[in-house]
């Protein structure tokens, strides 16, 4: 709400000085948004909630400052002539859908001369931003911001049949606005028509055709009660607000209908001229009840956890304008003024007790209880997870979930449905909820591509999310994605030195396995649990993020790694007895996997083989077509006394039987 | 005799230091402790001293006979390990450094939360980021055809499927599954359409705190926040709270704190009002507990939810919020 403090004085005088009177505005919940100084007169913004559309208006800051300040509000009176003629024989209105119209009036000024506003008008209206139009919409407007209420005053000539009717649109039906466009309209939306058509979209704005203009001599004002909810959504429909809708689909005071009204009848006679008819159109559907509440005083320090002495919480809730119905030792019981519509249960009153003593009381020292907790398993692995892949140079990177319907943005390495679409996406090009971090990472690369950042290593520990059918909400699975320049077994080579970490790492396994989303890729398990996928991206992403060079990317269950780590680490004796290192380099076939040759060496009824460890891989001169040679130190040791040379030569031997048996290899020599 | 022996270790010495190779060490051992060496040769003398002289003499010699044996023991170990070490020796050519990687700001600050409400006890809580409308709007006291649920707010999936656009839903599911007393903390992402620039963005992080118990007051809120806050950006910050609304809060607050730039004395980042905006609190609402089935006349509750970004914007002088999802590896690698 924008006010000026010499504007603001017409209703209350608080008798403070100007800093402390914004002070305490602010202090009562009204904040200072935006101060200028206009040389005498200061112009101040002030944030007024959505719950307390009572304040945007003049008289409303001015009903908090009085009770704020102890100062009395004045309410200009309103006065003036009327002609004899009365306005129901020259004018009629039918409400045709009362519920969204509870209550609609109307007032003609006959013989009104249209021109400019006199200059102090002019000046507030500008000081709060408002472009001055002529008298009659300055007026309209002036006491919109006096007091809160909207009117809208129609050029009462052009009106067919000097009719109101106030319904809903008909299908099809269009209308062009006083902002020279054209809407068409729902039949959900109000409109206020004449005899033939949409003169207004209802509480929002008015007609071009029936503008009051230089042409206009006779007025016919409109002030009414629209309902709340109706305004919102022909406002958002339409894509049009205006100050009007703004307080409509706030609420605007029952009671104050007929006021600004008379207020600004009593101005355009006083200023443009004209002559007000006698008495009003008021259709009146259902009035809003009036409501009663009650406030125990012992609820005070319940909630507070300060004494508010019973005396000064009535004051305040009176000089808030709210009617004391009764009082006892116990409780106050109160009617909630009209303008009110956010105040309607104990806790409501307790709020503005606490509003207008001051939250500052507030500060009152009170230790507060602790508790003992232990972080989880999870959040303690979480931690970790993080040092370790930033210890491994990765930098951690915060992306955001809504990716592109391409195959990268539809990449997803787990078991779900189609992925989730935004139905009102920020980027129309990027409206899915991801299924994996890839898509995002890739964005990643190509923004620090394209910023001259050639090689990055990244991570993050974020949600996937996955559509299960027959479930209402998505599973969030929680997953750590690595994306790093280089080759696969440099970001094999991390998540080794990862699994290391979590004493994993003896039992993960990485498996060559097709998909679309790399080139090569593996899938890594964990005993029977499988942990994630490991992979060169493919080409087709690759051209599709414009990447200059093929990153590798993991992705790995987060909750299924943390299943996977011991509770608790149990100590293993140190051996007591030497170990014997044997190396042995064999020729096979290029096609068996390294995986494969663990597996049979592990598998050969060593009982003393406590570790294989592959050194070297060889392919290419001095070997046959088809072969390569692979080259493993096997570490033997006895755990009742130590291993003869024999005995590790004889193993050896039986490991490179098996060898040969199993894969046809040959000793290299 | 005495100056004799003090003028064969120090010359031994110097000849021992002097020595680069092994041979040369042999060398002066012979030369010093062999059989026709210098101590032999001295030590033939004693017998020329009188009796009383005799003892102290002897001893001296063999202590600098021990002394020119460990010499020459120690130089020979040092000869023999890392003899490029005694190449010429630039301390300024650079190591071989391991790669590092960084945390994102984010994380910091979330830790820093972390830590301070781990030591009030507080539990740590997720919940989904996908919400139905009972947890995201009607159990927060934020009924339907409420301007909050506008599709110009929330990111709609479906009319009851939004992506959460506060973290309030999760003192919901938490209340829904556990009776007080309650005191849990949770952090996430919440996401509100937007248009982005340097201030804003529909992407940002807050952290959620939410306490039941009975005697709560908002004497304890205000005490929690200011702990808070001073736990976060030190004990000088001045912390005030100013009535404010959220639907599921009643009294509600937005609390300021003094400008961790200025002081409070007025600067550019806090618009030269001395106070920075940090998020809403307040008592719980009496509705959001009969929506859960918890008793508002036995329990009360005290709720906030800050902003992360916020806090990681002012921690580290970032003045562009988009940098924190852009992800920027020199950006990145500042924390």
């Amino acid at each position: 709400m924008k006010i000026t403090l010499n504007w603001l004085k017409d209703y209350v005088d608080a008798g403070l000085p100007q800093e402390e009177l914004l002070e305490r505005l602010s202090a009562a919940g009204l904040n200072i948004e935006d101060r200028r100084s206009l040389g005498d007169d200061l112009y101040v913004e002030l944030e007024v909630t959505s719950n307390r559309p009572d304040c945007l208006s003049l008289i409303g800051v001015a009903r908090e400052v009085s009770a704020l300040s102890g100062k009395p509000l004045v309410i200009p009176t309103v006065e003036y002539k009327t002609s004899g003629v009365k306005v129901e024989d020259v004018a009629s209105v039918d409400v045709l859908d009362a519920g969204l119209c509870p209550r609609y009036t109307a007032r003609v000024i006959k013989g009104v001369k249209v021109g400019p506003s006199p200059a102090w008008m002019r000046k507030r209206l500008e000081a709060i931003g408002l472009r001055a139009v002529n008298n009659i919409a300055d007026i309209t407007n002036y006491v919109l911001m006096e007091c809160g209420q909207p009117l809208h005053a129609f050029d009462y000539d052009r009106l067919n049949e000097r009719r109101i009717v106030v319904r809903r649109a008909k299908a099809g039906e269009t209308i062009t606005a006083i902002d020279r466009k054209e809407y068409e309209l729902k039949d959900d939306m109000l409109v206020i028509a004449d005899a033939a058509r949409p003169v207004a979209v209802a509480g929002v704005m008015g007609g071009l055709d029936t503008e009051v203009g230089d042409s206009t001599t006779n007025v016919l004002l409109e002030s009414a009660y629209f309902e709340p909810v109706s305004i919102r959504r022909t406002s958002r429909a339409l894509k049009l607000a205006s100050d009007s809708s703004f307080r409509f689909e706030r609420g605007v005071d029952w009671k104050g209908v007929d006021w600004a009204s008379r207020r600004a009848a009593s101005l355009m006679a006083e200023i443009s001229g004209g002559e007000v008819l006698e008495s009003v159109i008021d259709v009146q559907g259902e009035k809003p009840p009036v409501v009663k509440t009650s406030m125990r005083f012992s609820r005070l320090p319940v909630i507070l956890g300060i004494d508010v002495p019973a005396d000064e919480a009535v004051r305040i809730l009176k000089a808030l304008q709210f009617r004391i119905l009764s009082r006892d030792a116990e409780r106050v019981e109160v009617e909630v003024p009209s303008h009110r519509h956010d105040v309607e249960r104990e806790i409501d009153l307790i709020e503005e007790v606490a509003r207008h003593f001051g939250y500052d009381k507030f500060d009152v020292e009170k230790p507060i209880s602790i508790a003992v907790t232990l972080p989880s398993k999870e959040d303690s692995i979480e931690e970790e997870v993080r040092e370790m892949l930033v210890a491994n140079g990765c930098n951690e990177v915060v992306t955001v979930p809504f990716v592109g319907d391409d195959p990268a943005g539809r990449a997803c390495f787990w078991d779900a449905e189609e992925p989730l679409v935004v139905r009102n996406p920020v980027n129309k090009r990027e409206g899915l909820l991801r299924r994996s971090l890839l898509p995002c990472f890739l964005r990643v690369k190509r923004h620090n591509q394209n910023h001259g950042v050639a090689d990055i290593s990244i991570f993050e520990l974020s949600r996937v999310f996955l559509p299960k059918r027959g479930r209402k909400l998505p599973e969030e699975k929680r997953v750590v994605g690595i994306l790093r320049d280089g080759d696969f077994a440099d970001l094999k080579g991390i998540l080794e030195s990862l699994f290391a970490g979590l004493h994993v790492g003896e039992r993960v396994t990485y498996r060559s396995s097709e998909s679309a989303v790399f080139s090569q890729g593996a899938v890594i398990t964990c005993g029977e649990a499988v942990l994630g996928q490991v992979g060169m991206v493919s080409d087709r992403m690759v051209v599709d993020y414009d990447l200059r060079g093929r990153p590798a990317y993991a992705e790995i269950d987060f909750k299924a790694l943390v299943k996977e780590v011991a509770d608790v680490v149990r100590y293993v004796p140190l051996p007591r007895f030497p170990a014997v290192e044997r190396d042995l380099s064999v020729i096979i076939d290029a096609g068996v996997p390294w995986g494969k040759i663990r597996e049979c060496v592990e598998g050969a009824g060593i009982e003393t083989l406590r570790e294989v460890r592959f050194v070297d891989l060889y392919s290419g001169e001095h070997l046959p077509e088809g072969k390569k040679s692979i080259a493993f130190r096997m570490i033997f040791r006895r755990e009742d006394g130590t291993l003869t040379g024999e005995e590790a030569t004889g193993a050896v031997e039986t490991i490179l039987e098996r060898l040969k048996t199993e894969f046809k290899a040959e000793l290299r020599s | 005799m005495k100056d004799q022996l003090a003028k064969i270790l120090a010359e031994a010495k110097a000849e021992i230091g002097a020595a680069s190779a092994a041979e040369d060490l042999e060398a002066l051992r012979v030369k010093y402790l062999g059989r026709k060496g210098v101590l032999r040769n001295i030590m033939a003398k004693l017998s020329k001293l009188s009796p009383e002289e005799r003892p102290a003499a002897g001893q001296l010699a063999n202590r600098v006979k021990q002394d020119i044996a460990s010499l020459v023991g120690e130089r020979l170990k040092s000869l023999s390990i890392a003899p490029e070490d005694r190449e010429v020796f630039d301390a300024t050519l650079p190591g071989r450094m391991r790669p590092y990687g960084t945390l994102h700001p984010i994380t910091h600050v979330t830790r820093e939360v972390k830590r301070i409400f781990h030591q009030l006890g507080f539990e740590w809580v997720e919940g989904p980021e996908v919400e139905d409308g009972w947890h995201n709007f009607d159990a927060l006291n934020i009924p339907p055809n409420h301007p909050a649920r506008s599709e110009t707010d929330n990111f709609y999936i479906t009319d009851d499927l939004i992506i959460r656009s506060q973290t309030s839903s999760v003192q919901i599911r938490v209340m829904e599954k556990q009776k007080p007393p309650i005191r849990i903390i949770a952090p996430g992402r919440v996401y509100r359409p937007d248009t982005v620039d340097a201030t804003h963005h529909y992407f940002f992080h807050q952290v959620e705190l939410l306490m039941v118990d009975r005697g709560l007051t908002f004497v304890d809120l205000k005490n929690i926040i200011t702990l808070f806050i001073r736990g976060l950006f030190g004990p000088e910050v001045k912390v005030r709270m100013r009535p404010s609304y959220f639907p599921f809060t009643e009294p509600s607050a937005e609390t300021d704190i003094s400008c961790v730039f200025c002081g409070g004395s007025g600067c550019r980042v806090c618009k030269d009002t001395g106070w920075l905006e940090m998020g809403g609190s307040g008592m719980v609402d009496p509705n959001v507990f009969e929506a859960v089935g918890i008793d508002p006349e036995v329990y009360t509750g005290l709720a906030f939810g800050f902003g992360i970004d916020r806090f990681a914007m002012l921690k580290y002088g970032i003045d562009d919020i988009r940098l924190l999802t852009e992800n920027d590896v020199r950006f990145l690698k500042q924390f």
